[in-house]
């Protein structure tokens, strides 16, 4: 293969286009945004995992509540300092 | 290797260290100066907006290759009906042999054109013309083989004794 061509890849060498002149660039050069739609996503993922963490604990201090007042309990959550302890306590009344 | 970051001159320094062989890729590809300058302004434009998807799998030369050929690409979708003048409108060469070569890869369909410039005036191997062309590297050799029987029988339609 290399014999069949071997003229041929002279001739090409020797007629390849060398004195290729580039003009400056014309037009404004365009903005380049970087990673904003990756940061958007990942923006906008972290905040649903922090409000639903924030939605569940929610529910279980309402619960929690919720059954304080069913069983009668004069209870204050605020001195609860735990609320696993408590809700399981409370459900097994 | 060039180092890019996002400002005016990082744009600038890729558009002077692969300018030159851009224009020279889409001369080839549509055998009239002028438009090779404007997509050469497009290919750049749309490598630079690109840049961040650039996954480094591949060169930065690379990707700016294969940027450009499809630039040139899309512009000879739109153009089917042209008819390829390097005589008029190219390079204005002198050299009769130039002009020969020239017009003998004018009468050649875009593939072939367009592997036979990535190898003859760009020097790329079989494992960057795969990466530029998107194609594996079997189908570039058995390409390239078929390109240059077809060129060597236009020339040889010239006159040529290769």
């Amino acid at each position: 293969m290399k014999q069949e061509f071997e003229k041929l890849d002279v001739l090409m060498e020797r007629t390849k286009p060398l004195d290729i002149k580039t003009s400056s660039f014309k037009g404004e050069i365009p903005k380049r945004r970087g990673h904003l739609l990756p940061a958007l996503v990942g923006g906008f993922c972290t905040l649903l995992i922090v409000f639903s963490f924030v939605h569940r604990e929610n529910q279980r201090i309402n619960q929690v509540i919720e059954l304080s007042e069913v069983l009668s309990w004069d209870f204050s959550i605020d001195e609860t300092e735990d609320f696993e302890q408590t809700l399981a306590f409370l459900e097994g009344n | 290797m060039l180092q890019l970051g996002k400002n005016e001159d990082d744009f600038l320094a890729l558009y002077s260290e692969y300018g030159k062989n851009i224009k020279r890729l889409l001369i080839g590809m549509t055998g009239n100066e002028a438009i090779a300058d404007e997509l050469m302004q497009e290919a750049f434009t749309k490598a630079w907006v690109k840049l961040p998807s650039f996954a480094f799998k591949s060169s930065l030369k690379t990707w700016v290759y294969q940027v450009a050929i499809n630039v040139g690409r899309d512009w000879l979708r739109g153009h089917k009906n042209r008819n390829l003048d390097f005589e008029e409108n190219s390079l204005q060469e002198t050299d009769i042999d130039k002009k020969s070569v020239q017009e003998a890869l004018s009468s050649l369909p875009d593939e072939m054109r367009e592997i036979l410039i990535l190898f003859y005036w760009e020097g790329m191997d079989h494992r960057e013309m795969a990466r530029v062309l998107e194609v594996p590297k079997g189908t570039v050799k058995s390409r390239l083989f078929t390109a240059r029987t077809k060129l060597k029988e236009a020339l040889l339609i010239k006159g040529y004794e290769l």
